[in-house]
């Protein structure tokens, strides 16, 4: 029980054990003691943790994984795992010609030049032999290719029951090759030796992650202190931070108000932690968005602020839309989401209508039979409501769109059908391209001399500066599970 | 400062009202000592999932009683299998917190959880 002298010196003891970020030497700790010890610890237990640690314990490595939180596979078992693949078994039965340069263009078109070439190809070079090696642990795939925007050709597998499947395989290779897990603790701080090396972490265990603080890495206390060490290399796979709302906003202020469906436990305290003894941060600022429903249906409707005004051409991918509805909200100074309405003629004209029904019936999207219902749902001015569709309704007459909407793409959509069909238009952070900067073995480069920072890696969502401007849909999979490789192979050659 | 001291107390206060039970649990006349085995109150920690599961019987055991929620089975999901512990969701002296809701809507499904 907490007894109030005890509450406060809790309280006092949390402002003076903040960290002071960048001193390095506080970690070169000599006479430790150790409670554990492992060839290999991994950080986090998603994805990219999973294909190491699979890797290195078919390879006999002793490799201990842990995980902050009581759900194991952070956002990868949120994820569907569409997963991008040159030339796969897939692609060479239905003869999709397919290559390095194609690859390579798409991820350049939509990293805008912000993607580094050595990890798009890192990508592309290896992606088959992740999705080889990934069947081999027990992953499954569909028997079908979609071909996905932004791709110039079908190159994506399906994982068959999504992220959860998939980890739920890895994780029982993993463990039958005598792999070691533990969840709910939390690496703190990253140790090293007087030569600046890595050999573990200062961890907690019977860590509770609550959800109800401002910041967790800062304010939770849970746990007991217990010291890691590592023989080889520590790994941190730790994911994103698009969450962390207080430190997004720092990074990106239009970030404040964006929406996640992330794992609760996506923060930036493990990226701290490899920031404080030195690592280079990259791409922080930059931002990938999902959204509701399928952006390519907006151009059937329309799209109102808190006021009942359109203000944007709805055309457009769900990047470009969602900073376009973020910086208009931060304009308005408001923290309400717009409103996407289709009239009954552009529900009809979306790509797929099951699709568009089984948003209803998940409460996501709501049917009005007039529109004083959806005026007082979205509590918006019925006047102006009329107006905007009415000016909207007059530009498609006149073949001129106030927002330069090219009319002839919405094939015959009006705006004045009932029923009426809308939702509220969040742009969700599910991904957060910024991280930690590491060379293709994914070795973790320090900030004085670009030189790695001996026995430590990061893998996966937690690295920056590998997919750019706007991350190509399934191609973070391939990411996470190639630098997975990648890094085990560079462990294993170092023995 | 001041009114953060009144906040504090405030909230030391509370905590003394805060141990409630559920009246799923009242009803079976459960007691502090049934689910904390520390002999002195002073002691008593958060539990795990073992606590509950000494009278709910196995993970498995409550994941099939869901089974007709096919995919949507909080106890057995396609995200998480049966690797979640109870107080993830479930909490004895506050509010439950449904953990799906954070991305999905469960109300065409889901009960309110206790
Ligand atoms: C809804 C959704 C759908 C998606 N769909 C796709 C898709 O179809 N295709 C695609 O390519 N990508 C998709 N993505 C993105 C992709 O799934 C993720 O980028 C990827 O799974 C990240 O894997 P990871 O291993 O790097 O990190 P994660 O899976 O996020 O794992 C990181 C883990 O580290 C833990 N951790 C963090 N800090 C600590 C610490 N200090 N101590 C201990 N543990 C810690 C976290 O709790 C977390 O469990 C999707 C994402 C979402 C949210």
């Amino acid at each position: 029980m907490i007894n109030r002298r005890n509450f406060l010196k809790t309280l006092t003891g949390t402002t003076i054990a903040l960290p002071s970020i960048l001193n390095a030497n506080e970690n070169l700790k000599k006479d430790i003691k150790f409670d554990e010890i492992a060839d290999v610890i991994i950080v986090g237990s998603g994805v990219s943790a999973h294909i190491c640690a699979a890797y290195l314990v078919k390879n006999k490595l002793d490799v201990l994984m842990i995980e902050k939180m009581d759900r194991i596979g952070g956002n990868s078992v949120l994820s569907q795992q569409d997963f991008a693949v040159l030339n796969s078994d897939l692609q060479i039965k239905a003869g999709i010609k397919d290559s390095e340069e194609l690859f390579l263009n798409d991820l350049n078109k939509a990293g805008a030049g912000y993607n580094h070439l050595e990890h798009s190809l890192r990508i592309i070079r290896n992606s088959n032999e992740a999705y080889e090696f990934a069947k081999s642990c027990g992953v499954k795939y569909a028997n079908k290719l979609k071909f996905l925007g932004g791709h110039s050709v079908a190159r994506s597998v399906e994982t068959i029951g999504g992220g959860g499947a998939c980890i739920k395989a890895l994780h029982e290779f993993f463990l039958a090759n005598k792999g070691r897990f533990k969840n709910e603790t939390k690496s703190d701080e990253i140790i090293q030796d007087e030569n600046a090396k890595v050999i573990g972490i200062s961890v907690r265990e019977n860590y509770r992650f609550d959800r109800n603080l401002a910041n967790d890495d800062r304010q939770n206390l849970s746990g007991v202190k217990k010291n890691y060490k590592a023989r080889l290399a520590v790994v941190f796979a730790t994911g994103g931070f698009s969450r962390d709302v207080e430190f997004r906003s720092i990074v990106n202020p239009r970030l404040r108000l964006a929406k996640s469906p992330s794992s609760l436990g996506q923060t930036a305290g493990a990226l701290k932690q490899m920031l404080k003894i030195g690592a280079i941060a990259t791409q922080l600022a930059l931002s990938r968005f999902s959204f509701g429903i399928p952006t390519e249906d907006l151009i059937y409707g329309i799209m109102l602020d808190k006021n009942a005004k359109r203000f944007l051409n709805e055309d457009g991918d769900r990047q470009g839309l969602s900073n376009k509805i973020l910086a208009h909200m931060q304009n308005l100074n408001t923290t309400s989401y717009p409103t996407i309405i289709l009239d009954s003629t552009g529900f009809a004209n979306s790509h797929d209508p099951n699709r568009m029904q089984s948003f209803i019936i998940a409460g996501k999207m709501k049917k009005f039979d007039t529109l004083d219902e959806l005026a007082n749902h979205f509590k918006l001015n019925k006047d102006e409501l009329l107006k905007s569709m009415q000016i909207y309704e007059d530009g498609i007459k006149k073949n001129k769109d106030e927002f330069k909407k090219d009319l002839s793409k919405i094939k015959n959509s009006s705006m004045s059908k009932a029923p009426f069909y809308a939702m509220t238009a969040a742009p969700g952070l599910s991904y957060t391209p910024g991280g930690v900067w590491a060379d293709t073995n994914m070795r973790v480069l320090h900030i004085s001399n670009y030189e790695p920072i001996k026995g430590l890696y990061a893998i996966g969502e937690a690295t920056g500066g590998v997919h750019g401007q706007a991350r190509l849909t399934s191609c973070s999979i391939p990411d996470c599970m190639t630098s997975g490789i990648a890094c085990a192979k560079d462990i294993l050659k170092g023995i | 400062m001041r009114k953060l001291l009144m906040i504090l107390m405030f909230s030391i206060f509370a905590l003394a009202n805060e141990f409630l039970i559920k009246p799923h649990h009242v009803d079976v006349k459960l007691k502090c000592s049934d689910c904390h085995k520390q002999a002195n109150e002073k002691d008593y920690k958060a539990l795990d999932s073992n606590a509950c599961l000494s009278c709910h019987g196995s993970k498995e055991k409550l994941a099939k009683r869901l089974d007709f929620l096919k995919g949507k089975n909080p106890h057995n999901s396609i995200h998480d299998n049966a690797n979640l512990n109870c107080y993830t969701c479930h909490n004895e002296h506050k509010p439950s917190f449904n953990m799906c809701n954070t991305c999905h809507n469960t109300k065409t499904w889901m009960k309110e959880i206790k």
